[in-house]
């Protein structure tokens, strides 16, 4: 099972489709989470995730405001999609079978 | 403009390719530069830059994990390819690995007897404290230093000097005491006892020898209670328990005591050395000290516990407050100073100094081992570059492939300086084997049971880790830099030469280990000379044919001393094999009864010299042997004789200004300040002392007693009479410990020290010169190979097989030579000042500088051979065709 931060992040990507890259994918996620990474901290748990093969990556072009250094996409594997659909259907095992009268004070709190 | 404002400058540019790992590196900088472009045009440079700060400093532990990973990656790789050249160069590995792990080793052992020579004494709690009162005197002949005191100075000292927290006063019992027990079963057991002392009760407060059983406070205090050592009991009672066991002393004191406590045995690393405690107040109230004043007799080792940093103050007060005593004279208070040795200075620097019951050890031995200890090291650094610089070239076409493959030098260094921290890392591995294995042997020689402790000590382990790391660093440095500078072109294409200042390096280096390795053999050679030489020197007296041994110290009840005495003697004569027997208070070779001062009757007080006194029996003359050169012996024709008679050697003629022997009988002269005695005779001088030392002014004074017995045995059939003496002895003087001492095996022993050090000496040196001779091996070996083609030709060129053998040697021969001429002076020197301690020295000749220069060439000539001869030998078709 992927810790919640690797679930975030998939789902980042996932959001991002075409525009997953290092500096999006860090965007993104301060946006949606409020959790920030630095420029080279967000490679930490991107490599991990890559290194279990629930990512791949594609090496792009270089660019003149990138100081002609490349970029790298990332992009979901079939693996990631896998481990996205059992924290999904957990997700709804747990949250979807509570008492209405749960689900009520859920709502109000 | 406005584009290179938005833009990350070049400095953080190169800062980030520092910081990040490289495998990263691209996308990452890729990223910084891009979100440094979006901020800098949002909120203009400055907050940029302020940005990029905070977001290097975050990114920070990122990069470290990650460059941890890549390490542990480079790491196997470097691991695999130092594996693999080890295995491909066998032999050149394990000349390396080998070479340094006996110079660690023989570096290790040395530290181990350092630090153990360092370690004494420091057990104590107090050390820093703690002060040993020394006597300085300074009479007309020269300053002389002893440990001893009067045994009135410590209570005053403490009465009157407040810094003076307390003190202890220590005697020995000066010689041997016969301590006897009774056995459950009723026999009496009898014990020759070397290592009994007197002290007062505080000699466990003030120093930090732990009480097995008893305690510290009550130990000694009463007058009939004795102490003993753990095993001293255990040799005494064995299972049973000590305490409360009656035990008889013979000694300074006479009686019976009952064990009141037992100690733990006295650590070897404690200057202070003793079995047996007996209190101080039996002693102080027998015999010479009883009616004494306490500011006569100088017996006593007193220990001063101060207030700390209080030494200097106190050794003034001490002064002043001896030289106020009206009981000492004139003449003792002006040539008497008294000074304050710190604890930590007893056991190295008490040379000079005539002190008891303590083991001595010289820092001057001590330096000069930690000499030989770098050397050794550094022969061992030397041989580890000079055959990796030798290896280099065969390592130069991988460099050139890495190099071409993109690898960067500074991955090369690290590379090279990996595979050194293996090697380093295996040899200390190996080293530290060997030493452990090695300890025991170099304790025996140097007559210490090296305890073991010392590996526990993480400061002795600090130091020396830290050394070989950084000497591993600092001996893989050069052949790391020459490596990876290799221009990958010229290495692929082959055309990288010999380098002959490479080799040039080398060839000094070599000089240097060869340097080293004479100098160490030549102080070898000299120290074993010099000792052969004091062994040699003539005594003056029948020493090897004379026996000494202790008279009884306990008489059967019911009979007279004095007559089982002369009994012994009557029978003694009776055996066919003594020629002659005597007594005395001592004998040759085991020092002097007394010390003092001697002087012309009447005269001036500066002329003062030190002298020393022994008290014989009228047939000691005949029975040494001595020779007499003006006057009489003693005789028992003069009634006088046992009064006011002495005789005295040529030594003290001499000192007492007279311009012959004859002059000198009939003269009276005082000594010891206020005992004046006619000179009867003078005998020609002969060793009584050390053969290292010049014949010192002593006399002998008439007794009728004596402890020590010596008998002088005929040559012929010596074990016979042996037997029958040591039966005799057993029959009259039953319950007394015997034991028999050849004379001249007492002034042998004497150079023992010497002997220990030219053992150390040469141990060491030849570790130094088998660490050298690997290195040898190896150069030679990789000489020999890199010549198989030139060999070659010149055998196809018709050189014969002796033709290139010289070829080969004539180098190395060339660095002896060299060596050897760098060696010569400063050892001359160095030997010059060591044997000028000698009385009796040898003199300097060349040979002690060829000798081992002819050994270490043939040493160095046997293992270039093997190489040598292979290459010469082999078939040029095959040397070619190598090529």
């Amino acid at each position: 099972m992927i810790s919640r931060t690797e679930e975030l992040l998939l789902l980042a990507i996932c959001r991002l489709q075409e525009e997953a890259f290092g500096n999006t994918i860090r965007q993104e996620m301060e946006a949606v989470t409020g959790k920030r990474y630095s420029v080279g901290g967000i490679y930490v748990p991107l490599d991990r995730l890559v290194k279990r093969g629930l990512l791949t990556t594609e090496e792009g072009q270089p660019t003149p405001e990138r100081l002609g250094r490349p970029r790298r996409r990332y992009q979901i594997s079939a693996a990631g999609l896998r481990a996205l659909r059992e924290v999904q259907e957990l997700h709804e095992r747990t949250w979807g079978r509570l008492p209405e009268l749960v689900a009520q004070q859920l709502r109000m709190a | 403009m406005a584009r290179d404002e938005t833009r990350l400058p070049l400095w953080a540019v190169a800062l980030l390719e520092r910081l990040i790992p490289i495998r990263q590196r691209g996308v990452v900088l890729g990223d910084f530069a891009e979100a440094f472009q979006w901020r800098a045009e949002e909120a203009g440079r400055r907050r940029a830059l302020w940005w990029f700060w905070a977001q290097v400093i975050q990114s920070l532990p990122a990069f470290f994990l990650d460059g941890f990973y890549f390490g542990s990656v480079m790491f196997r790789s470097y691991l695999t390819v130092a594996v693999r050249n080890l295995r491909k160069r066998l032999f050149f590995s394990s000349l390396n690995i080998g070479g340094l792990a006996i110079g660690m080793a023989a570096c290790l052992l040395i530290f181990q007897y350092v630090a153990f020579e360092y370690s004494f004494d420091d057990f104590h709690e107090h050390q820093e404290d703690l002060h040993r009162v020394v006597f300085k005197r300074t009479p007309a002949s020269g300053t002389s230093y002893e440990a001893t005191t009067w045994f009135a100075l410590g209570p005053a000292a403490q009465a009157e000097i407040p810094e003076v927290i307390d003190y202890v006063r220590v005697h020995p019992n000066y010689g041997p005491a016969t301590v006897s027990i009774t056995q459950p079963n009723g026999e009496r057991q009898a014990y020759r006892e070397e290592g009994l002392i007197y002290a007062d009760a505080s000699l466990f407060r003030v120093f930090s020898f732990p009480l097995v059983r008893g305690q510290a406070r009550t130990a000694l205090t009463e007058p009939d209670g004795l102490l003993l050592s753990a095993s001293t009991a255990d040799r005494y009672f064995g299972q049973a328990d000590p305490i409360g066991q009656e035990v008889e002393v013979r000694g300074w004191v006479r009686g019976t005591f009952r064990v009141a406590g037992v100690f733990a045995d006295v650590p070897a690393a404690s200057h202070l050395q003793f079995d047996l405690v007996v209190p101080m107040t039996p002693l102080l109230a027998s015999g010479q000290y009883e009616d004494a004043s306490g500011w006569g007799w100088t017996n006593f080792i007193t220990y001063f516990h101060l207030e700390p940093g209080t030494g200097p103050q106190v050794t003034e007060k001490l002064t002043a407050l001896a030289h106020a005593r009206p009981e000492l004279d004139d003449d003792e208070r002006m040539g008497t100073e008294i000074l304050l040795q710190p604890m930590a200075d007893i056991h190295l620097r008490s040379t000079d100094y005539a002190t008891t019951a303590s083991v001595e050890g010289n820092y001057q031995t001590v330096y000069f081992l930690t000499v030989v200890a770098v050397f050794i090291l550094l022969i061992a650094w030397i041989n580890y570059i000079n055959l990796s610089t030798a290896r280099a070239m065969e390592r130069a076409k991988e460099v050139g492939v890495r190099k071409a493959a993109g690898a960067r030098r500074q991955q090369l260094i690290s590379q090279f300086l990996f595979e050194s921290a293996l090697m380093n890392g295996l040899a200390l591995a190996l080293a530290l084997g060997l030493a452990a294995l090695l300890t025991p042997y170099l304790g025996s020689i140097i007559g210490v049971d090296l305890p073991l402790t010392i590996w526990q000590d993480p400061w002795f382990w600090g130091v020396f880790l830290g050394l070989f790391a950084l000497g591993a660093v600092l001996a893989s440095a050069y052949p790391a830099l020459l490596l990876s500078s290799f221009q990958p072109v010229e290495v692929l294409k082959g055309t990288l030469g010999g380098g002959s200042t490479k080799a040039g390096l080398r060839k000094a280096l070599v000089v240097f280990q060869f340097a080293a390795s004479i100098a160490l053999l030549t102080g070898t050679y000299a120290v074993y000379q010099q000792v052969q030489h004091l062994r040699g020197v003539d005594l003056g007296l029948a020493a090897e044919q004379i026996v000494t041994f202790s008279g009884p110290r306990i008489y059967a009840e019911g009979t007279e001393p004095a007559d089982t005495r002369r009994v012994f003697f009557d029978e003694l004569h009776q055996i066919p094999g003594i020629a002659a027997s005597t007594r005395s208070t001592s004998v040759p070779g085991q020092g002097f009864s007394f010390g003092g001062t001697a002087k012309r009757y009447g005269a001036d007080e500066a002329t003062r010299f030190e002298m020393n006194l022994t008290w014989v029996r009228p047939d000691f003359f005949e029975a040494y042997g001595l020779t007499l050169a003006a006057g009489r012996f003693f005789s028992d024709d003069y009634a006088t004789d046992a009064d006011t008679a002495l005789v005295v050697n040529e030594a003290m003629v001499r000192a007492l200004g007279y311009t012959s022997n004859a002059e000198a009988v009939g003269q009276t002269i005082t000594v010891a300040g206020n005992y004046n005695k006619i000179i009867v005779g003078v005998f020609e001088d002969v060793y009584w002392g050390s053969t290292a030392e010049e014949i010192q002014p002593f006399g002998l004074d008439m007794t009728r007693g004596g402890g020590m017995y010596s008998a002088r045995l005929q040559t012929a059939g010596v074990q016979e009479t042996l037997v029958a003496l040591e039966a005799l002895y057993r029959k009259h003087f039953p319950g007394n410990p015997y034991s028999y001492r050849f004379v001249d095996d007492l002034f042998q022993e004497q150079h023992e020290a010497d002997q220990r050090f030219g053992m150390l000496f040469a141990i060491f040196a030849v570790f130094a010169l088998i660490v050298a001779c690997l290195g040898l091996v190896g150069l030679a070996a990789y000489t020999a190979s890199l010549r198989t083609r030139e060999i070659g030709v010149r055998k196809v060129l018709g050189a014969s097989v002796p033709n290139i053998v010289r070829l080969l040697i004539r180098d190395f021969a060339l660095l002896l030579v060299i060596a050897l001429a760098l060696t010569a002076v400063p050892m001359y020197f160095a030997l010059d000042a060591w044997l000028s301690g000698f009385a009796e020295r040898i003199t300097l000749t060349p040979d002690l500088f060829f000798v081992p220069g002819l050994v270490v060439f043939a040493f160095a000539l046997l293992t270039v051979s093997y190489h040598t001869l292979r290459s010469a030998i082999l078939d040029p078709a095959q040397a070619l065709r190598y090529a």
